[in-house]
């Protein structure tokens, strides 16, 4: 801990610049190194249960972002995290290849991305994590349940000075996987929408009210996922693939749909967002069903859940405080609900390029046969530096 | 720590000692994310855009002239001895057309190194000075003096506020305008603030004042034009 805050100092006294463009014109390329690094410390074991292992200090993110454009109508954004580069995890919160896409602007009515980034569903997603005062994802928008980036072409159109959005795309279905070259045996992809509202102007993907808006702002948005991937027999999605849950990818058809709402006003702001995933596996044998019979559980297992954060966001005193609070059912046929509540507080050395963060999570209630976290009590303190 | 404390200071004097003033009329704007206005002789508005479009409107805020040449991120707008001068923040450009056709005439390449949106958001003529000068938008706001064939002259680093969105010389005044602390402010000779105007206003990017020293502001997210009638 000492060492954490002897750096977080040394940083401080830093004078830290921005992003850097090359070249002019038409043809530029803009370099962005993001540094991110917290101590970890989890407390409150249950009872014959002890695992020191995560209380250590962690290098969260050290990202080289390139983002340019070539002529007037085309534009690229390539990123890497060397922090996450040896890592065997392929944390879909923090993936080694952060984007690999182009943007074209040519066809006039509609944008068009291709390549690997992130996909365009729930509005948590469109936020980058340097914006956001915590040092998690909810859990149900991290990547566990349904990808956060994946390889596909996708469009975007904006209407009404930007006030609505609308998105839609075909990708691989394996979400952050589809980059460890694995084959997939079903062929088939998954399809994505989204579509959002903002009132009365456009709303930048953004968690703070660093702006400290003169008028009230909403948005709201709805979107939807949809892949049947049906494996053959004798054939299995790698490991990786499927997730920590073992639901992010199955063989049978599975939609999932969610909803989205943000506010801010006057420095305040909040965020609401639910989903859930309807999974209708092939096999009527497979695990999921939990031993539970598919005429049982009407051949469909229901999983999602939903967040709520609220911010505050003081100009003066460079800081943002942050309450999240957020539920999960894993499973409906089995026990693996989870309850967890989050405070965060951000103090801003020079802006959101130089921001310390310390985060506290207090994981209310868990039913343990799924996932079983074993403790109460989480805490995060670093510092993020953008350059 | 004690830099905070200045700032902290600083900031406190500005926004405590802002005059707040209200819009006396207000009119939508066909102009898709318009970042800068300016008055012309001829008694219309030139409006440029994010998307780089230059245009002019007339006092109903009707489109009458467009020109022909764009940019990739116009973000301000003069106009100076029947030329126009425009910012290309993405580009590092100025471009300079016609006022009177606006056609395209030539443009200068300028060399700022940083990212591609903390590039010049401002320019303005200092009359007395003959130099122009350009304002980058933050990360950090500098005032940049400029010949009139634009060559850097002087460079003066301005940290009153988050952010500079436009800029404009008044009677013999530098006023700038900040977009996320939405105030405007008018300078002394040495850069320094003098007063400032609480516009309270979501997204002020551009300003200029008319020919009956109305203060004219445009938002760039709500694509309106904004008239608060005289300030001084």
């Amino acid at each position: 801990m000492k060492k954490l805050i002897l750096i977080i100092i040394l940083f401080s006294t830093l004078q830290v610049f921005s992003q850097t463009q090359i070249g002019s014109g038409n043809s530029r390329v803009q370099i962005t190194y993001r540094f991110s690094s917290f101590a970890n410390y989890r407390a409150g074991w249950d009872s014959a249960y002890l695992d020191r292992k995560q209380n250590k200090l962690f290098l969260r993110n050290a990202q080289l972002l390139l983002k340019g454009t070539f002529g007037k109508n085309t534009e690229f954004d390539f990123g890497l995290d060397g922090a996450q580069l040896i890592s065997k995890a392929n944390d879909p919160q923090n993936p080694a290849l952060v984007d690999a896409n182009l943007t074209y602007k040519g066809l006039g009515f509609v944008d068009l991305i291709l390549g690997y980034g992130k996909v365009p569903y729930s509005r948590n997603n469109f936020v980058s994590f340097f914006e956001s005062p915590f040092w998690q994802r909810p859990e149900i928008v991290g990547g566990a349940f349904f990808s956060r980036r994946d390889v596909g072409v996708s469009f975007h159109k904006s209407l009404l000075r930007n006030t609505v959005n609308l998105f839609g795309g075909v990708y691989n279905g394996l979400g952050e996987s589809s980059l460890l070259g694995l084959n997939d045996p079903s062929g088939k992809f998954e399809y994505i929408s989204r579509a959002e509202y903002s009132y009365p102007s456009r709303y930048r993907y953004k968690e703070i009210d660093e702006r400290i808006s003169v008028i009230p702002m909403f948005s709201i948005g709805v979107n939807g996922r949809y892949t049947n991937k049906v494996l053959p027999t004798g054939e299995n999605f790698a490991a990786l693939t499927q997730g920590e849950f073992l639901t992010k990818v199955i063989s049978g058809e599975k939609y999932t749909y969610g909803a989205d709402a943000a506010f801010q006003y006057k420095g305040i702001s909040a965020q609401f967002e639910i989903h859930q995933m309807r999974m209708q596996p092939s096999d009527s044998t497979s695990f999921l069903y939990n031993k539970i019979s598919k005429s049982k559980a009407e051949g469909k297992i229901l999983s999602g859940g939903f967040f709520g954060q609220l911010n505050y966001y003081n100009l003066k005193a460079r800081s943002t405080v942050s309450v999240r609070y957020e539920e999960v059912n894993m499973n409906d046929l089995v026990p693996g609900y989870f309850a967890r509540w989050g405070f965060a507080y951000s103090y801003q050395l020079k802006g959101f390029n130089s921001l310390i963060k310390a985060q506290y999570f207090y994981n209310q209630k868990e039913e343990t046969l799924i996932d079983n976290l074993n403790h109460k009590h989480q805490f995060r303190l670093g510092i993020q530096i953008i350059i | 720590m004690s830099l905070f404390f200045n700032w902290l200071i600083a900031f406190s004097l500005l926004m405590n000692g802002a005059i707040k003033i209200k819009p006396q009329s207000k009119m939508r704007l066909k102009v898709n994310e318009p970042s800068d206005i300016a008055y012309t002789k001829d008694k219309n508005y030139l409006v440029v855009s994010d998307g780089g479009t230059l245009l002019k409107l007339d006092n109903l805020g009707k489109i009458i002239l467009k020109a022909k040449q764009t940019g990739i991120d116009f973000e301000g707008v003069i106009e100076l001895e029947n030329l126009i001068y425009v910012s290309d923040e993405t580009t590092r450009k100025i471009m300079i057309y016609d006022a009177t056709t606006l056609e395209y005439t030539k443009s200068y390449q300028l060399h700022l190194q940083r990212a591609s949106n903390s590039g010049f958001e401002s320019i303005a003529y200092n009359t007395k000075k003959e130099k122009f000068i350009l304002i980058t938008e933050k990360n950090p706001i500098t005032i940049q003096e400029y010949s009139k064939d634009f060559v850097l002259q002087g460079e003066i680093p301005f940290t009153s506020v988050r952010d500079i969105s436009a800029a404009s010389f008044y009677n013999g005044s530098l006023f700038l305008l900040s977009d996320e602390d939405h105030l405007l402010m008018k300078l002394s000779e040495n850069y320094e603030i003098e007063k400032t105007w609480d516009l309270n206003l979501l997204n002020p990017e551009g300003f200029c004042f008319d020919e009956n020293n109305n203060l004219i502001v445009i938002s760039d997210d709500l694509e309106m034009l904004y008239n608060f009638g005289k300030i001084e």
